[in-house]
């Protein structure tokens, strides 16, 4: 049970984190720049304790991610959905990876999302996004390492496998 | 083996429903208001989370109040007694300026008095994601906030209140891509609809054909109509006409005139009813005119 709510106030700091707003005074494509914390934290969890969080973590992570960030409802579930699919198909091997192999794999999942999300938003609507979106998958994958690090950490101090 | 591959198979009908739920989800959202009353619903739940994120924005704007010299606030409390000043001065010109109005629209037939009033909220951030251009406000539903509320800033109109927390409340741009605000030419009269186009300055005004009588520089100001935002707030002033190439209409192109991306405080407005009333009232005479 500690390990759970441990698992789900990692994913609260990784939504706060992505909610905080970017200052004022910096240009707009700061915004991406800023990882997908939310995304990578899910990864994490995936890839370490895959019996824990899955797909229905992902839904309900989802929601909330569309909810604090203001997207419509399911937009970042599209994404999440695709993340935990692949990695819980693959995580045998990804689990052996060293750090940057498994952060070039982070990378691509994140963009095939991003890109898929993207799709069926404009089905629906105009959106307007740049190829700056791919920024967002590549400094995601520049933070895995120290989001791995720092939670492997976390999950040392709860003590579980 | 057969456990396991009983597993997968489970995993992979959760993981298409799932997948199917989050489609259907996003669609309804985007094309109806459908979703609206169950977000508004939930939406206190994550209002903690918006707060924690927020915080340490307010601390670090405190602190540096608390660092700024002592000179720094005694010139800035200065300069603040003098606009005070100015626009107290300017203040009283519009009370005559309302009464007489209301003289004027009693004359007219109409018994109602335009009464709004209006909440100052502080802005906590502003949205920079390029599709999204949102405010969040620092008051909500507890303030007595509701979805609809036109929001504007010292220089003009802002947006509307899209999404109330309890104690925040979201504003939608005039610039975001689902917006459209009713406008009305300050110079000619005429009747225009201006639509964001993802451009944080600009907006674009819809369906103008080459002889309609507009020039930059003209100031576009809200119509009421719709009853959405009350009438004779600027939005923004014409920058560009341009005409496109086999096309009945000519792309014209608004400056708004409100400064979301620098704004710290904005002005909820409160409508009475009467004042609605008015709005219409003010249609009708429009349209006579026009006619």
């Amino acid at each position: 049970m500690t390990q759970v709510i441990a698992i789900w106030l990692t994913f609260f700091a990784a939504l706060v984190i992505s909610v905080v707003p970017v200052p004022r005074d910096l240009p707009v494509y700061f915004f991406y720049l800023q990882p997908e914390w939310l995304a990578l934290t899910l990864s994490y969890w995936v890839l370490v304790s895959p019996e824990r969080v899955g797909l229905v973590s992902a839904f309900i992570l989802g929601l909330f991610a569309d909810l604090s960030v203001g997207t419509a409802l399911g937009e970042h579930g599209l994404m999440y959905l695709l993340l935990v699919m692949f990695i819980s198909a693959t995580y045998h091997q990804v689990r052996m990876l060293p750090i940057w192999q498994q952060a070039v794999i982070v990378a691509f999942v994140i963009s095939v999302g991003t890109v898929l999300q993207y799709l069926f938003l404009s089905l629906a609507h105009e959106s307007f996004q740049s190829g700056l979106m791919f920024l967002k998958a590549i400094v995601s994958a520049l933070m895995w390492p120290w989001v791995f690090l720092l939670l492997e950490m976390v999950r040392r101090r709860f003590r579980w496998v | 083996m057969s456990t396991l591959f009983r597993k997968t198979q489970q995993s992979t009908l959760l993981a298409a429903s799932l997948l199917l739920i989050c489609a259907i989800l996003v669609w309804t959202d985007i094309s109806t208001p459908r979703l609206q009353p169950l977000r508004q619903g939930v939406f206190a739940a994550v209002e903690p989370i918006i707060l924690v994120a927020h915080a340490p924005g307010k601390w670090i704007d405190a602190l540096g109040f608390l660092v700024s010299t002592y000179l720094d606030q005694f010139e800035a409390i200065e300069q603040l007694e003098r606009e005070n000043f100015r626009l107290a001065a300017l203040s009283t010109r519009i009370a005559g300026l309302a009464a007489e109005n209301n003289r004027l629209r009693a004359l007219l037939g109409s018994t109602d008095v335009i009464e709004a009033h209006a909440l100052v909220a502080e802005v906590l951030s502003v949205e920079r994601r390029s599709d999204r251009h949102r405010l969040i406000l620092d008051k909500g539903q507890r303030d007595g906030v509701r979805v609809g509320q036109a929001v504007i800033d010292e220089t003009g109109l802002l947006g509307q209140v899209v999404q109330v927390m309890p104690g925040l409340a979201q504003v939608m741009l005039i610039t975001d891509v689902s917006h459209a605000v009713p406008l009305v030419n300050e110079r000619s009269g005429q009747q225009f609809v201006a639509e964001g186009i993802g451009d944080r300055q600009q907006l674009s005004v819809r369906f103008i054909s080459p002889s309609t009588n507009v020039q930059i520089g003209d100031v576009l100001i809200t119509s009421g109509l719709g009853r959405r935002f009350p009438r004779g707030y600027p939005v923004g002033e014409i920058v560009s006409i341009t005409p496109i190439e086999g096309d009945a209409f000519v792309d014209v192109r608004l400056a708004i005139s409100a400064r979301p991306e620098s704004v710290d405080h904005a002005l909820v407005l409160f409508l009475s009813e009467g004042s609605q009333k008015i709005d219409l009232d003010i249609q009708a005479i429009d349209q006579a005119e026009s006619l």
